[in-house]
């Protein structure tokens, strides 16, 4: 008789703050629009958003490393390492942009590497993060789609009667 | 002294000519409006959103094979998918 419970808190917390590093990775994404200044300094507040998107599913990422040679499904197996590959790119493209950049490393008196070697890994890594960002978007999306059916205010009104 | 004289015009045209350059900007200055949309367009809809297409196809695919022959009985008989998610 009760009424469905409303996605607990902190999944509801966790998919607000998911969405809140998407739309940041997005401008972080469009230097030619926010401009290189922008691009940089959003750049770098990434960094913390990820940590926190890293510990609010710590649990998740602990339990499926401790079973990853035990019994696992390809597809969650697949997921884990796909993580792990984006998390290498992520450091990959946020290292490469800091030595590049005009910016941030200037404001604190570091003096920036002008090669052109750094700029193409830079250039590369972050357009493979974005694709990768895609493909694990899509792994999750079930998830996504579960939380933000169970929000309040979305979840569809049942009726009194209990399902068989 | 006569070839640096000579030169010096041509000199000053050579630096006038590359200053215009400096100025003139490369691509055509565009409004905030369509670059933002372009932006988006391109990284939301072709560099996320091609390959995250391609991957649901793909799980859907595969999960679906994977339902069928779940739901194959001893006898290899396919029995009618449960209508539960």
């Amino acid at each position: 008789m009760a009424a469905p419970d409303p996605a607990p808190a902190r999944d509801s917390f966790t998919l607000r703050w998911d969405v809140l590093m998407f739309g940041i990775y997005v401008f972080a994404a469009m230097p030619h629009a926010t401009g290189i200044q922008a691009h940089e300094w959003i750049g770098v507040a990434l960094v913390p958003v990820l940590v926190g998107h890293l510990l609010l599913n710590w649990n998740w990422i602990v339990t499926t490393t401790r079973r990853m040679f035990s019994a696992l499904s390809g597809e969650v197996r697949f997921n884990h390492i796909w993580d792990a590959l984006l998390f290498v790119m992520f450091v990959l493209a946020t290292a490469s942009g800091l030595l590049i950049s005009r910016f941030v490393l200037p404001t604190l008196g570091i003096a920036p590497m002008g090669d052109g070697f750094w700029r193409f890994v830079h250039t590369v890594s972050a357009t493979v993060l974005t694709m990768m960002l895609g493909i694990h978007i899509a792994l999750h999306l079930r998830w996504v789609l579960t939380r933000l059916k169970k929000a309040p205010g979305l979840a569809p009104k049942t009726s009194r009667k209990e399902e068989p | 002294m006569r070839g640096r004289e000579q030169t010096r015009p041509l000199a000053r045209l050579e630096i006038r000519r590359s200053r215009k350059q400096d100025e003139r900007p490369l691509n055509p200055p565009q409004s905030r409006l369509k670059l933002y949309t372009r932006g988006l367009i391109e990284v939301v809809g072709l560099e996320m959103g091609l390959p995250c297409a391609a991957t649901l196809g793909l799980l859907a695919y595969t999960r679906r094979r994977r339902s069928k022959a779940g739901n194959l009985d001893r006898d290899g008989r396919l029995q009618a998918l449960s209508s539960k998610p």
